[in-house]
């Protein structure tokens, strides 16, 4: 375990500069925050305000759980979408600024804000266009179409090629991470990967050139008009150079500006700084791996996978002070991870190791989820489109319309959904 | 496809690897806060790589295109290096390589500024080793152009040829 000191320079060295990858979008980044939202407990509860998470990935975060749903719909099953001026952009419901979202996390930032919002429009689409009949079948469809998304989009994304068709094709799990509660592997370390991909500023906002990081948070107000977002802008289609903003590469270096980020309690944080004091209790990476591999799998994971310790620092070696003491043989499991991810494709996804507690940690979450695309095995996306009816066919329409044969990993993709809810506006 | 020789020390063969962007990198102090955030060799962390292969225009001239990029380009940085056709010739003596039409490719603005022109010469690091050195000539409206630079490992052993020797390439392999 690192010392106090330790932890303030390993935190100040890894932000202090980091760099884009050209391989994911950059909406993927906060679309990982939003899963995170769903699962995950806050690190730092605020009393009276945080709500208790479920680690299933049901949409808790945007219905809320049983009588609670209903609070948040009009008459008509709908979310009660507004504008706060005729011309301004549309918003989640709020009162004197604070929404009326079961999430209050939701708000951070005007992205994840904006997410919130879009799975509420997707939701009041399946309403007015008559795909369901009642408000659960409409949250029953949302969130299979949601977790279609989790699964076929972001993680294909996010990793390593090998894990995602061994855990989502072959339905092998490996660690036997519990389901209830959360992983803390998965939880205070593995799943904050996406800290990384953080830009210091942003390019896809219509209204506005430039967007700061800090500009972002903007929690408890309504929307300013100048960062609302085009989701084309944020989520292309699967294929390189599709002159989408990218994300930052996953690795150990976390943008600058995540140095002060506000909280709504009205202090800023270091956000490396909370995830190494998350992570703290949780064993160091290379002993976490020495783990898995003295483990019941452990001949299988290094047969299977090549899992091995990590031979060094990799990029973090020359950045940290000699005298700081800090090697890979102490590195925390959530740094270590970071390094395993540019070890294993410089950046453009995690890790093996970084994978599989992604991965198992979100198939739990999914597997025990009231409506799951999991049952028993995984449905391959036509399956799940055909058990949603019309919807299901709409999609499907997106998917012939939009697909890409040159590219046939992600066959199904954020920007089906997106198509089909601006479509229907 | 046979490496003329005019371009044989600026392209890599196929067996070989992508090169590295070494020091020195430079923009100009009134361009650097618009630009390090896309500028190859600035950042920290991750190491730019790129490769220079043959490519051959409708008029069968041959010039040194990019590929193989590592994924920590920019995406709007790597849309540009995609897009050059650097054709070789000689500037005041010493061969160098040229795109002077890259300002009319529909590349992406960057903080506003554009790539107009660029050029590939030899030159050398703080250790007095060859480097090859990206000079990338960039407009904003309502600024002066600057010119930023790069630099990366040769693929071939080089040497910089005096000015009134012309351009005769070594062909030592590294």
């Amino acid at each position: 375990m690192l010392t106090e000191q330790q932890l303030t320079t390993l935190a100040q060295v890894m932000t202090e500069s980091s760099h884009v990858s050209r391989f994911i979008d950059v909406g993927y980044t906060y679309l990982g925050q939003f899963i995170a939202h769903d699962i995950v407990p806050q690190t730092n509860p605020i009393p009276g305000q945080s709500r208790d998470v479920l680690p299933y990935l049901n949409m808790d975060s945007v219905y809320g759980s049983g009588a609670q749903t209903a609070t948040l719909l009009d008459a008509h099953g709908l979310f009660p979408i507004k504008r706060q001026t005729p011309q301004g952009p549309e918003d989640l419901p709020r009162t004197n600024g604070v929404p009326n979202i079961p999430e209050l996390r939701n708000d951070d930032n005007v992205i994840v804000s904006q997410l919130h919002l879009f799975w509420q429009r997707f939701h009041n689409t399946i309403l007015r266009r008559g795909y369901a009949n009642d408000v659960g079948q409409a949250r029953a469809m949302s969130t299979l179409t949601f977790q279609l998304v989790v699964v076929e989009d972001y993680l294909r994304q996010v990793l390593a090629p090998a894990v995602f068709d061994s855990v989502f094709r072959f339905d092998r799990r490996w660690l036997n991470l519990p389901s209830r509660p959360i992983a803390r592997e998965f939880a205070h370390a593995a799943f904050r990967f996406g800290h990384s991909m953080v830009r210091p500023f942003y390019e896809s906002f219509p209204n506005q050139p430039d967007v700061t990081l800090p500009e972002l948070f903007q929690t408890n107000r309504n929307l300013d008009p100048r960062l609302e977002l085009d989701f084309r802008r944020m989520f292309g289609w699967p294929v390189l150079n599709n002159r989408v903003e990218d994300a930052m590469t996953i690795d150990p270096f976390i943008t600058r500006e995540m140095r002060q980020v506000p909280i709504p309690t009205g202090v800023t944080i270091n956000i490396a700084e909370m995830n190494l004091r998350a992570g703290a209790q949780l064993p160091p990476g290379k002993a976490y791996v020495q783990q898995l591999l003295a483990g019941p799998n452990g001949a299988k994971l290094a047969a299977a996978f090549g899992v091995q310790p990590l031979p060094d620092l990799g990029p973090l070696t020359g950045r940290l002070p000699a005298t700081s003491g800090i090697t890979i043989d102490n590195l925390p499991l959530w740094p270590y991870l970071l390094v395993e991810a540019v070890h294993a494709s410089e950046g453009k996804h995690l890790g093996v190791v970084g994978s599989l507690i992604c991965a198992e940690g979100l198939a739990n979450a999914i597997a025990g989820a009231s409506h799951s695309i999991y049952c028993g095995r995984w449905c391959p996306v036509d399956e799940v489109l055909s058990s949603l009816g019309k919807l299901g066919e709409e999609l499907q329409e997106q998917r012939r319309a939009f697909a890409n044969a040159a590219y046939t990993d992600r066959t199904f993709c954020l920007r089906h959904v997106i198509e089909l809810v601006l479509r229907n506006n | 496809m046979e490496i003329p020789p005019e371009l044989v020390e600026w392209v890599a063969s196929e067996a070989q690897q992508p090169t590295l962007v070494v020091h020195p990198s430079f923009i100009p102090p009134s361009a650097v806060d618009d630009l390090a955030f896309y500028h190859p060799g600035f950042g920290g962390g991750l190491t730019h790589a790129l490769r220079h292969v043959l490519g051959r225009d409708d008029n069968n001239r041959y010039f040194a295109r990019a590929d193989s990029l590592s994924g920590n380009w920019h995406e709007k940085m790597a849309d540009v290096m995609q897009r050059l056709r650097l054709y070789p010739t000689v500037e005041k003596g010493r061969a160098v390589l040229i795109d002077d039409q890259i300002g009319n490719q529909p590349t992406g603005e960057m903080h506003g500024w554009k790539v107009v022109h660029w050029k590939v010469a030899k030159g050398r690091d703080s250790n007095l080793d060859v480097v090859h050195q990206d000079f990338i000539t960039w407009a904003k409206a309502g600024e002066e152009n600057v010119v930023s630079l790069f630099s990366w490992r040769p693929y071939l052993t080089a040497v910089i040829q005096p000015a009134n020797e012309g351009a005769i390439l070594s062909k030592g392999s590294r």
